[in-house]
């Protein structure tokens, strides 16, 4: 086993691994985005607009994420519609996972109590004020926990994106395994960067959310 | 019809869910100052009643009246009655206190965070006054030594009176109680009548839907008594309580004081 | 727009690769049993290092990509002497990574049956092995059924990664055939229904099964 190979391609790995983030980042924003817009379509009472926001998602949830990958990639150029590698990833995540953050988002909701927006509207906020001040404060601190499984998938995910020549970690990765044909210390190093990140990422939030939820805690 | 005497005034109101009618005409009219107990079985409608008269979930017929203004309705220029612009109803709401049985604070805030947010948010005061203001009515309801501490670590008693401090944050020309210590542990009710009581010689006008017989006694200007959806029977309290005319008043009062 | 004939002459090869889609779904879920079954005895017996192994896979498998995990299987199983075995290492690495996450719902499962149970079986004398097999482990299984439904589904949404080491299912037969024609619509469409189809159809067996059992529990 040759580990002085791994610290001779580190800077090229480290490259793609800035770009996993950041695209990790994009799909988290746009998901969650997207999701919300699920969850006010869905609310909306509009019967069409329900039932849209039902197809999508039963067709999202139906198909694994990397033949929503190539339908995109591959598919939607023949009808005309082309993107870029980095923004069809970016797009295959979000349309992949906006689902799964509505479903957090809409039980972050149910979860406060109908009891304190009668009290709010008896004071007399407005629907905006509502849910700027009571609702979306304390569904941040609900949401944490499935919140950060599903990032956890999303940057997982995101390693499929080298399939289609994305620059990230798993795409560097392969072009080191390339060049060195010492593929199964990369990938298990690369393994091992994956878990020591995402296993960070799972106890700064749990931190987080203890933080926010304070409140809670009774004497 | 505007005696500007009367705080609020509500005439025929029906309520409907669906198929079942809670609310079959009911009509009265509180004074200001005046401190009016809602007695009566469980169904009997009184909670949807004080629902219905901060338009929290509006009649399905009949008209409220506050202070003389039309509660929740406009008329249109063919004389035609629509439901008010929201900013309109927010104002109207802001004007009626509410005290809940299970308190409803927002518990992401913290006692005095609760009763600052209707002044600064609704009113539009500064936080430095909201917050004096709020000081002001938290110590007068004996909670000053708690102001920056969250609902969670609050006593049920100390919660209640936390709600009503709130609701008098917006200086509200009446405040609607309902069923404020159903909730509580006994140890913890008279602490909230106290507070009840000392706000009724404020000449603050009050609703209360309540079973504590002793507030009603001792705060009460009216009783009413409901049944069915209906005001079965009204009098001062030592006239109802001592002397019911009604017979449903009777039996009621006998499962209760008995 | 859409090329009918190339639809048409897929067919055949479309086929024989969601039988092999199928046949690799079964052996994942198979090995997926087994990983989780193995993993949850280790954790709950009174073993601290059964313990800490089964934690420590549990958070591995959790903690990174399947995709990079099938290159470690895939490059890995050569270094043992195992050569050329695409559909192993699949089916090797998506079973390992399904595994912790059974493990997790059998744990939830296990813990759900009711210690009345098991105090009563000792109590007329079972050994601890009838116990398990014969008080614990049904019950576990029908509570947990919905969750593996669930998971499993998920482990036929994941085969589709086997096709970046070649393996002939469904979604690399699509990536062939489009590559060959110019063409992808008419593949990839299809197949995306089929993956659908598939999981409905596997969710209504799945919930047939669960009629079944809690009929014969009660």
């Amino acid at each position: 086993m040759e580990l002085s190979i791994i610290f001779e391609y580190a800077p090229m790995l480290l490259q793609g691994l800035q770009l996993t983030i950041v695209i990790s980042i994009g799909g988290i924003i746009c998901s969650l985005t997207l999701g919300s817009v699920l969850v006010a379509l869905s609310r909306s009472g509009i019967r069409a607009l329900v039932i849209l926001v039902r197809v999508y998602t039963e067709i999202i949830l139906g198909i694994p994420v990397l033949v929503l990958l190539y339908l995109i990639y591959f598919v939607l150029p023949e009808v005309g519609i082309r993107f870029a590698e980095i923004p069809t990833g970016l797009l295959t995540l979000t349309l992949y996972y906006s689902p799964y953050m509505a479903e957090i988002i809409r039980g972050a909701i149910n979860a406060i109590p109908t009891g304190q927006i009668e009290a709010a509207r008896t004071v007399g906020m407005s629907n905006f004020q509502i849910a700027k001040r009571i609702m979306v404060p304390q569904a941040l601190g609900l949401a944490i926990p499935p919140l950060t499984g599903i990032c956890i998938g999303l940057v997982k995910d995101s390693a499929l994106l080298s399939i289609i020549s994305v620059h990230e970690f798993a795409y560097q990765t392969k072009q080191a395994v390339a060049r060195t044909f010492a593929p199964f210390e990369l990938w298990a190093f690369v393994a091992l960067c994956y878990w020591a990140i995402l296993s960070i990422w799972e106890v700064v939030m749990r931190k987080v959310e203890r933080r926010v939820t304070r409140y809670r805690e009774t004497g | 019809m505007n005696t500007n005497n009367e705080a609020i005034r509500a005439e025929n109101i029906f309520k409907s869910f669906g198929e079942l009618t809670v609310l079959r005409g009911v009509s009265l009219a509180v004074k200001r100052g005046e401190v009016v107990c809602i007695m009566g079985p469980s169904g009997s409608g009184k909670s949807t009643l004080l629902r219905c008269l901060n338009w929290l979930s509006p009649p399905t017929e009949g008209t409220i009246w506050l202070g003389g203004e039309v509660l929740g309705l406009q008329e249109t220029s063919n004389g035609k009655r629509v439901v008010l612009p929201d900013s309109k109803l927010r104002r109207q709401r802001s004007r009626i206190g509410m005290v809940f049985q299970s308190f409803n604070l927002w518990p992401h805030r913290t006692a005095i965070g609760n009763v600052m947010e209707g002044p600064m948010i609704v009113n539009g005061a500064s936080k430095i006054e909201a917050r004096r203001l709020a000081n002001e009515i938290l110590t007068r309801v004996g909670l000053a030594d708690k102001v920056d501490v969250y609902p969670a670590k609050l006593s049920g008693g100390q919660q209640q009176r936390v709600a009503i401090a709130r609701a008098l944050a917006m200086q509200p020309e009446i405040i609607l109680f309902d069923e404020p210590t159903s909730a509580l542990d006994p140890e913890l009710v008279g602490e909230v009548l106290d507070v009840m009581k000392s706000l009724a010689t404020q000449e603050i006008t009050m609703i209360v839907v309540t079973h504590e017989v002793e507030f009603a006694k001792d705060a009460a200007d009216r009783i009413l008594f409901m049944d069915e959806g209906l005001i079965v029977e009204e009098g001062s309290p030592l006239e109802f309580l001592e002397n019911p005319k009604e017979e449903r008043s009777r039996q009621f009062l006998e499962r209760y004081l008995n | 727009m859409f090329n009918t004939e190339l639809f048409f002459n897929s067919i055949p090869i479309l086929a024989s690769a969601a039988v092999v889609t199928f046949k690799l779904f079964v052996c994942c879920v198979c090995l997926s049993l087994m990983f989780g079954t193995l993993s949850v005895m280790l954790q709950l017996s009174n073993n601290r290092c059964g313990y800490w192994l089964s934690r420590t896979y549990v958070s591995l498998m959790r903690g990174t990509p399947l995709l990079v995990q099938l290159f470690v299987v895939f490059f890995g199983l050569p270094l043992l002497g195992i050569k050329g075995q695409a559909f192993l290492a699949a089916a090797l690495a998506i079973g390992l990574n399904s595994g912790a996450y059974t493990t997790e719902i059998l744990r939830a499962g296990i813990q759900n049956v009711p210690v009345g149970h098991l105090e009563a079986a000792t109590s007329i004398g079972m050994s601890r092995l009838r116990t398990w097999t014969r008080v614990v482990f049904p019950q576990a299984f029908t509570v947990s059924l919905p969750a593996l439904t669930n998971e499993f589904t998920i482990v036929l949404k994941s085969t589709p990664l086997a096709s970046v080491v070649a393996v002939t299912e469904l979604t690399y037969a699509g990536v062939i055939i489009q590559a060959r024609a110019f063409s992808a619509i008419e593949i990839f469409l299809p197949i995306a229904i089929g993956y659908i189809a598939i999981a409905l159809s596997f969710t209504q067996l799945a919930r047939w099964l669960e009629r079944r059992l809690r009929d014969f529990h009660t």
